[in-house]
């Protein structure tokens, strides 16, 4: 066909998807639209801009950056026990590919869990003595023990969870949500990040701002990181010597000169400075209030545990994070480095359980009791999980670890709409291949939308010639999991 | 090999640029050195004997020399690798030798050592070379990269033209054919870029995307004719640039018209001129200019103008440190900012994300940019800077004419009468403030290492007062915005 014509009959194609409703959801359209003629920003979008109706209206993502064991929290296998110090059979590692930390490994020796699993609560979820606090929280949680992914190293397995793709540039899952769904607070960000590490610093990994990045949709659905710093958000604080008082006069003879050129100009851009040095403004006191956990009563604070007091710490982070809820923010995602247990799984994975384990269980506690767990989506789960063999002598009492396994992993959800107290896929008995019911990352990442009322097949964004959406051209609702 | 100057490096291949001066420098540095290596190379016998000697006297005490040259001591000459022996031989002709020798060795350390610093400061550019044989490229099947199909060789699409016979398909004919005449492609996407940073919208609006899912252009001869006026021209940007700017289209006004809401709501057709919010860069440089801090110098290294603490530490796992550049580098055009692509540099918001391609940059309005253009440190030193040029004009009489000048300074025009009011207002909150606060007065011109803080607390409360109004005439949309 003539190129010329082809053109034309895309382009006429594109005008009449993109002015019916079909292709993108409500709000983005509408966003779009507001933003190619009038420059106005959506403000606070109501729910009616989803595909269907929504079970979570927020979620909180703890992303556990560097890979949890599932063998030794998550992945009962009860007959890898006696199976300690036996080679991994090739029919069960399948050919799969190992990191270069362990390809030349002579010998792939199954390494059982470092501590027992116990059954907890009503559905006698089977999950490690290392992990008390999730355990007693089996009961809300749905476990997903068939998770799988096929990134082997840390960055392209993080940006793959992340933004359904291995190689950077694509938009995060918290920027595609902000896009589709609109703000519902008109004070704070619609995304926030907060991240933490490893006390200990041996195990980490380095995050990189793309895990919260807006790729090419447009940036102000980025990620908004709060730091630890004394400014949570970057240029929060007024200058030196500038009081809120001043600074408030000023902003009203700001406002004053930009409504006198809107008159002039009539450009809806003008208007829409206006407001957003406002927000800016009710943002330098909303988000202090939000950070300063002074009205936090005593049995709150000590739900989270002691690493509360510290700022930066994962156990503020969840604290900070049911504040962030409560005020309606739609995707909070709180990164915890420090699982790469190479070389000191039997110190170091204590240490990052005692870090995690009760901040997120209160967590899911607190927003359970102040009624904010039905409509709010808690994730807990690294990029991949790792290996059941050892890395390194596994008879060395502290030096050895496990590698990196994508094969099959776990991750735990609750709230939002997904069944409590439930456990969906099984792995093989040696924790290494999916048995039953895998969840592709693709599929996870299409539930977790369709929890928030979207169809992953219909939040898209056009770049460079083609349609772009979070689960590439993958993905399927799993079912089984929703309540 | 790979080049290393201090934070950055060059990996091979690349190109080195020296001056005139540093090629001049090297040239009389490598003159000099000859001969010493001719001097050394003649003295060697009676330097190996010297060595062997001290060798003898010194093997079985504990000399004070380094770990590496004591080990190498401890075995015989004949035990000993040539580089050893040799590295043994350059460390005693350094330290310990007679003075005849050590002086020669010395006056070549010096040499070698100026060598090096100005081998350190030659530009270098990574480039990209052919390889010796060209590798073979596959087609994957279903794009897997383990299941390689046909083989592809490099060549032109067919629509854009042909090799000729005698041009082999490298790197060499690639770069010609981009250029020739005859190519309808590159001039086009050319000019259309550039018509894209002064109407910020190009002709053809998918301005990466000049293929069958690309919009069509608004003005596909005006497209025409400035590619071919381009091309006749020898690729001149400056001139289409100028061509451009002084255009009547160019020069019209901006002001919205209500007449073409309806007709032409985009403003594809421009009746009117384009009114867009400047690139974050773009805004810096031009606080800077009108503040007159600018430095205007072309070329050279990377400086780091002002950052939040603690920044780079956060993202490499502490590794690095931010120190700032000092004096005149802290204000120097944007485009010079040293970037570290994983942390950005945080006031440059909007910026492209340097992990794939860009040519359209996204122009948001959010209340994060309203913090950076009132609380960067960057930015209110260019408010106290351009109170400071003003207050220092002894031909200006009164407050008004002071306000004037700082508001022309900022817009290149008159203020009218309600915007007067709004800047008088502004002077005056901000003086009762300052009279009645005027430690807060010298907190608030301290904040940039440039502004000479007066002496006198009036001269402090007079400059912090202008230094308030000036951040309301720098934080208006007009200010940030082309028009």
């Amino acid at each position: 066909m003539d190129p010329f014509d082809q053109n034309h009959q895309h382009n006429t194609r594109r005008q009449f998807f993109g002015r019916s409703a079909t292709g993108i959801g409500a709000a983005a359209l509408s966003s779009i639209l507001a933003n190619d003629l009038s420059g106005q920003e959506s403000s606070v979008t109501d729910e009616s801009a989803a595909h269907h109706p929504a079970s979570a209206k927020r979620v909180i993502y703890l992303m556990m950056s560097g890979g949890p064991s599932h063998i030794d929290l998550f992945d009962h296998k009860p007959e890898i026990l006696s199976r300690r110090g036996q080679p991994l059979p090739d029919s069960v590692r399948q050919g799969q590919r190992l990191t270069t930390m362990t390809n030349t490994q002579k010998d792939l020796l199954v390494l059982p869990p470092l501590k027992p699993f116990k059954a907890w609560g009503k559905s006698k979820m089977m999950l490690s003595e290392m992990i008390p606090h999730t355990g007693s929280i089996a009961d809300d949680i749905c476990l997903i023990k068939s998770m799988n992914t096929e990134a082997i190293n840390h960055a392209p397995a993080a940006t793959f969870f992340l933004t359904g793709s291995q190689v950077p540039g694509r938009p995060s899952m918290g920027a595609w949500l902000s896009y589709g769904l609109g703000s519902l607070n008109n004070n704070l960000p619609s995304f926030v990040v907060m991240n933490s590490r490893d006390r200990q610093n041996t195990c980490g990994q380095l995050l990189f701002d793309y895990y919260w990045g807006s790729g090419f949709i447009p940036s102000k659905h980025q990620g908004v990181r709060f730091r630890a710093a004394n400014d949570p958000v970057l240029y929060l604080s007024n200058p030196q010597g500038m009081s809120r008082k001043l600074r408030r006069q000023m902003l009203d003879q700001l406002a004053a000169l930009n409504e006198e050129k809107l008159a002039d100009y009539g450009d809806p851009e003008i208007e829409t400075r206006i407001a957003q040095y406002e927000m800016a403004y009710r943002m330098q006191m909303s988000i202090p209030d939000l950070t300063d956990i002074s009205s936090e009563p005593q049995h709150i604070l000590e739900m989270y545990g002691p690493d509360v007091h510290r700022s930066g710490s994962f156990a503020r982070n969840c604290l900070l994070a049911r504040r962030l809820a409560e005020q309606d923010v739609r995707f909070i995602q709180l990164m915890h480095i420090g699982w790469d247990q190479h070389g000191n799984l039997p110190t170091q994975l204590a240490h990052q359980c005692k870090d995690t384990d009760q901040p997120a269980a209160a967590l899911v506690q607190d927003l359970k009791q102040r009624g904010l767990l039905d409509d709010t989506l808690v994730i807990f789960g690294g990029e991949f999980g790792r290996t059941v063999f050892g890395q390194g002598d596994i008879n060395n009492k502290t030096q050895h670890g496990r590698d990196h396994h994508g094969r099959v992993f776990s991750l735990w959800m609750a709230g939002g709409g997904v069944k409590p107290g439930f456990q969906y896929g099984e792995s093989c008995d040696y924790g290494w291949n999916v048995a039953t019911d895998g969840v592709h990352v693709h599929d996870w990442q299409a539930t977790v939308l369709h929890l928030l009322g979207i169809d992953h097949e219909k939040l898209t964004f056009r770049y460079q010639g083609r349609r772009f959406r979070l689960t590439d051209v993958h993905g399927n609702v799993v079912d089984e999991v929703l309540a | 090999m790979n080049r290393r100057a201090g934070r950055l490096q060059c990996a091979d291949p690349y190109l080195e640029l020296p001056t005139q001066d540093q090629q001049e420098e090297l040239g009389e540095v490598q003159a000099a050195i000859k001969p010493i290596y001719k001097q050394l190379a003649d003295l060697d016998e009676e330097i190996v004997k010297s060595l062997r000697q001290w060798e003898e006297k010194t093997r079985g005490t504990s000399p004070n020399i380094g770990r590496d040259q004591f080990r190498i001591l401890q075995r015989k000459p004949e035990e000993r690798s040539k580089a050893e022996d040799n590295q043994l031989k350059d460390y005693y002709l350094l330290n310990l030798a007679p003075e005849r020798f050590r002086e020669i060795r010395q006056e070549l350390k010096r040499l070698e050592d100026r060598r090096m610093k100005v081998q350190s400061d030659i530009t270098t550019i990574m480039v990209m070379r052919d390889r010796e044989e060209a590798r073979q490229t596959h087609l994957f099947d279903r794009g897997n990269y383990e299941s390689p199909k046909d083989k592809v060789d490099p060549a032109i699409p067919v629509f854009l033209g042909t090799l000729s016979d005698e041009e082999k398909p490298n790197r060499l004919s690639l770069a010609r054919w981009l250029v020739d005449p005859a190519n309808p492609l590159t001039s086009r996407v050319a000019v259309n870029r550039y018509w894209q940073t002064f109407f910020g919208t190009g002709l053809v609006k998918t301005s990466e995307d000049f293929g069958v899912q690309g919009e069509l252009p608004s003005h596909p001869k005006l497209l025409d004719w400035l590619a071919i006026d381009f091309v006749e021209h020898g690729w001149d940007v400056k001139r289409i640039h100028r061509m451009i700017v002084t255009s009547e289209t160019y020069l019209q006004s901006s002001r919205f018209r209500e007449d073409l809401l309806d007709i032409d709501p985009e403003n594809r057709l421009l009746a009117r001129s384009q009114r867009f919010r400047l690139p974050s860069t773009l805004i810096r440089d031009a606080a800077l200019a009108v503040s007159g801090l600018l430095n205007r110098d072309i070329g050279g290294k990377p400086v780091y103008p002002y950052q939040p603490d603690g920044m780079w530490k956060e993202f490499s796992l502490e590794k690095f440190g931010y120190t700032p550049s000092t004096g005149k580098d802290l204000y120097r055009r944007s485009l010079y900012t040293f970037w570290r692509r994983t942390v950005p540099p945080p006031n440059m918001f909007d910026s492209a994300n340097r992990q794939a391609c860009t040519v359209k940059l996204s122009r948001t309005n959010t209340p994060l940019q309203a913090l950076v253009m009132l609380n960067d440190p960057t930015f209110v030193e260019t408010f106290c800077k351009l109170a400071e040029s003003v207050l220092a004009d002894e031909s200006l009489q009164d407050d008004e004419a002071r306000l004037k000048l700082i508001f022309y300074r900022a817009v290149a025009r008159e203020p009218n009468g309600k915007e007067l009011v709004a800047l008088v207002k502004a002077l005056e909150q901000s003086r009762e403030h300052y009279q009645s606060h005027s430690e807060e007065a010298a907190q608030f011109i301290s904040v940039g290492a440039s502004v000479e803080v007066p002496q006198e607390v009036e001269g402090q409360q007079e400059l912090a007062a202008f230094a308030s109004v000036a951040q309301v005439v720098i934080n208006t949309d007009e200010f940030m915005t082309r028009e």
